[in-house]
């Protein structure tokens, strides 16, 4: 089987590492890591992953300035944006300032679990006009 | 001695001569008489033969008078002249003559009275052909005479006059007179004994005296210096015969300009105290006469009684005069009554105050002549008892009407007058007015009271000052506590972050380590599960606090709230499965639809739903319900979560009821309070019913928790409807099963 790509763009290196391990040890994926947001655009274009798993709040570049980049990047196109958003609202953080209706979010912390069946759903639906809403994390006791 | 016996013996017999000459000599020396003899000559003429006698009288001798004719007439005082020759015309007329006093001058210059008794003796045709005189010495008791009657005219004198400075110079003068003196002064003692002042001086007529009168000779002396001040402190009398022989007492240079001789200084005595010194100065030499002396000591204590009693009077008039003035002058009514309060004295104040014009008009009335009845009375009262216990009225204030007609207040003092027999004679009274003084006390008094009034007010208003700043300082820690939870929210984007990043890394972590692991003993497996609880756990506190914290954003949608508890249900069904908890339903059918945030309610339908089944551990009845009621006017007085709405308004009414032990009432009030909880520390988060009040208060409702009857506690809350339907669709409540 074909592994998938995926590049993970998040500023901190121990998640952005154990996210890398955690993927990589399921077998299914082919995983790189690109700590810096504004050399995004230049490790997709090279490595052109299936899905990029963008974190929102980073230094220089939001997420949100990433996944613009990498819309109007031609080489970039049909590459499948996940937010991994921090905030307690993922569909504010991801919607409420007018980025691509519906696009995808996990919230953090996600189990593993969750961030794979995400990225799952997003390779099969491919690259969709209406992503709907997000994945919560699960775990909630209360 | 016997004629015969003389012839017979000689020499006893000029010795016997000699004796009687000596004794006739003695006997002349001391004759204040002699007899003088005229012969009329029948051609005209006379002679005169003086007897022996004559030179103790005028200091002349016989054969002086024999050898120079004139002499006799020489001698007389030129003054008297003319009275002797009439005096001897009258006795060569025969006539019975008497006997005529004149004086004249004896040898030594001094002035001597003399008594002329002339007898005639007449021829057989009764002319006059002889006269005998007999001159008699009478200087002793003219003198005599004459200090009686100076005495006796100085009495007069003294009596009858007002002023020593008005009677002194008579006095004076009266002295000169009598006693021959030329000059003379009076001294005063100045007050305490200090100083002689020299007030009057008198002078005789006479070309060098006049001198005195354009300079005044001494004005003032201590005592002991000069003659004044030797008799003032000696308190005797001092002579001086000759200034040109005084060596001791120092002697005035006017003395000698004017041409004076000789001085007697005597003391005006009362008792031991001397009042004054008077000095008299002569031209002519002159030598002490004791019997001078002692005449003017005498007269010396005649005018100085008149000195004190003079001084006594004027020091009285002076006082009574500063009375009068001031007794006059005093704003004060002062007046005098008799023991029947019949007024005697009265001064202006008091006349005006009575409405009198004069004096007369008040003398011998009362104050019930002036004053009405009731005044008068209590007035007569006082004195009553005043007059009979004889103890002063001492500042009593008491009302007056005055003249005028005018009420006012006067302070009046009453002391009685003793007569001096130690009985009262009447009464002394001062009043004062001190209406304006009780006007302005009784304005201070008000004053204060309404100082203290307004202290109190003051007081109070501080109070409720301070209470108002505790308040307001409360509320602003509310205020700062609010903000402080508001800014909590603003850190939520930055906790978010700087929690949540931690978080994932450390499940990933544990994720990676649970899969990767190749062999992982129980106790490592363990240990990963509670970790991986914990982030989760921890990720539950941090969503929960955020959510709490983070501004709404409210979204209604129109829904059936039995949908959404039933939801809630389903969501914690697992739940209550394992608690077992039996739901026990009473929903009512066709609930309008109601506008809420379906997410948020959920979230609250499920926080009270959870606190239900953990309070009955071992499982029991959960009821919940729904009803539709409309708010009848008792209902906000009843219960506290109809107050929001209005009468005739539809609420949807839900509650959640378990079967638990009940709240204890001291927790009740803190309910809702954050972080408030009773579970142990890891279960729960303690924010779960704040965030329920908030979301119910988001959407206009209310919310109320107490415990039941029965036992547990019910959870009612009550929502806004908007009834859809206009058309008046029942909405009754109407239980369904």
């Amino acid at each position: 089987m074909d592994k998938k790509r995926i590049l993970i763009v998040d500023d901190e290196p121990g998640l952005a590492r154990l996210l890398q391990a955690n993927l990589e040890s399921c077998g299914r994926y082919e995983t790189l890591v690109e700590h810096r947001a504004e050399s995004a655009v230049t490790a997709a274009r090279a490595f052109r992953p299936h899905v990029v798993l963008l974190d929102m709040v980073m230094p220089c570049l939001s997420g949100r300035e990433v996944a613009d980049q990498l819309q109007a990047d031609p080489g970039c196109a049909d590459v499948v944006v996940v937010f991994l958003t921090a905030a307690e609202h993922g569909a504010s953080a991801a919607g409420h300032d007018g980025g691509p209706a519906g696009a995808r979010w996990i919230a953090k912390p996600a189990s593993l679990e969750v961030i794979i069946r995400c990225i799952e759903q997003s390779l099969s639906s491919g690259r969709e006009e209406k992503g709907g809403g997000g994945e919560e994390h699960g775990g909630k006791d209360r | 001695m016997k004629t015969e016996a003389l012839l017979n013996e000689p020499e006893a017999a000029i010795r016997a001569l000699r004796d009687s000459e000596q004794r006739y000599a003695r006997l002349l020396g001391s004759s204040t008489q002699y007899v003088f003899s005229v012969r009329i000559a029948p051609e005209g003429g006379s002679t005169t033969a003086h007897g022996p006698g004559c030179e103790a009288v005028t200091g002349y001798t016989a054969g002086e008078f024999e050898a120079n004719p004139n002499l006799w007439y020489e001698i007389i005082q030129s003054e008297d002249r003319s009275a002797v020759l009439t005096h001897i015309a009258s006795v060569m007329t025969g006539k019975a003559t008497p006997p005529l006093e004149h004086q004249i001058r004896h040898k030594s210059g001094q002035i001597r009275w003399i008594r002329n008794t002339a007898i005639p003796h007449k021829d057989e045709q009764g002319r006059v052909v002889s006269y005998d005189g007999l001159i008699t010495d009478i200087t002793q008791q003219k003198c005599s005479e004459r200090l009686l009657r100076m005495q006796c005219l100085l009495t007069s004198e003294l009596a009858h006059s007002s002023s020593l400075a008005e009677v002194m110079p008579r006095v004076l003068q009266r002295l000169c007179d009598t006693f021959e003196w030329d000059v003379a002064s009076y001294w005063g003692v100045a007050r305490g004994g200090q100083t002689l002042h020299c007030e009057v001086v008198w002078h005789r007529a006479g070309e060098r005296l006049e001198v005195l009168d354009k300079t005044a000779p001494c004005s003032s002396l201590a005592p002991g210096a000069g003659l004044p001040g030797r008799v003032c402190m000696s308190g005797e009398p001092v002579w001086i015969a000759d200034f040109e022989e005084e060596t001791v007492l120092q002697v005035p240079p006017w003395v000698a300009e004017v041409g004076l001789r000789s001085a007697c200084g005597f003391p005006l005595n009362r008792g031991a105290l001397n009042v004054g010194v008077i000095e008299l100065y002569g031209r002519l030499v002159r030598h002490p006469d004791p019997h001078m002396l002692e005449a003017l000591v005498a007269t010396g204590t005649q005018i100085s009684q008149f000195v004190v009693r003079k001084q006594a009077e004027d020091s009285l008039e002076a006082e009574r005069q500063l009375l009068r003035t001031l007794v006059d002058l005093l704003p004060d009514c002062v007046y005098v009554k008799d023991t029947e309060s019949r007024f005697l004295m009265s001064n202006p104040a008091h006349r005006r105050v009575l409405g009198a014009g004069s004096l007369n008009e008040i003398l011998g009335r009362t104050d019930f002549d002036f004053f009405p009845l009731e005044f008068a009375s209590r007035y007569r009262e006082d004195e009553v008892s005043l007059f009979e216990s004889g103890q002063p009225l001492i500042n009593r204030e008491e009302p007056v009407r005055f003249a005028d007609g005018s009420h006012r207040w006067v302070l009046t003092t009453k002391v009685p007058l003793m007569d001096g027999k130690g009985g009262i004679s009447g009464l002394v009274g001062i009043s004062r007015d001190i209406t304006e003084q009780k006007a302005a006390e009784d304005r201070i008094a008000k004053a204060y009271a309404d100082l203290a009034a307004s202290e109190s007010t003051l007081k109070q208003t501080v109070e409720e000052l301070n209470r108002s700043h505790e308040e307001l300082k409360s509320a602003q820690l509310q205020l700062i506590q609010a903000a402080k939870l508001e800014s909590v929210g603003t850190l939520a984007a930055g906790v978010a972050h700087e929690v949540k990043n931690p978080l994932q890394t450390l499940l990933l972590g544990v994720e990676f380590l649970v899969r990767n692991l190749p062999e992982m003993s129980d106790d490592v497996r363990t240990a990963l599960n509670e970790m991986g609880d914990a982030v989760r756990r921890a990720n539950a506190i941090i969503s929960e606090m955020l959510q709490f914290s983070a501004a709404t954003d409210f979204r209604p949608t129109a829904e059936d709230l039995n949908a959404v508890l039933e939801r809630a249900l389903w969501l914690i069904k697992t739940r209550l499965v394992t608690a077992r908890v039996t739901v026990v339903r009473d929903l009512a059918v066709g609930l309008p639809p109601v506008p809420v945030d379906a997410r948020k309610l959920e979230q609250a339908f499920i926080n009270l739903l959870i606190n239900a089944v953990d309070a009955m551990p071992g499982g029991g009845p959960l009821r919940v319900s729904t009803r539709l009621v409309r708010v009848e006017p008792e209902m906000p007085k009843r219960s506290r979560a109809f107050q929001p709405f209005a009468v005739g308004e539809f609420v949807v009414v839900v509650e959640i009821q378990d079967r638990g032990v009940g709240i204890p009432e001291k927790n009740l009030a803190r309910l809702f309070d954050p972080f408030f909880t009773t579970r142990p520390p890891g279960v729960g988060t303690g924010l779960g019913l704040s965030i329920v009040r908030n979301i119910v208060q988001l959407h206009g409702g209310t919310i109320d928790i107490r415990n039941v009857a029965e036992g547990g506690v019910c959870a009612t809350l009550a929502l806004r409807t908007q009834p859809l339907s206009s058309d008046g669709q029942e909405t009754h409540p109407d239980r369904g099963r």
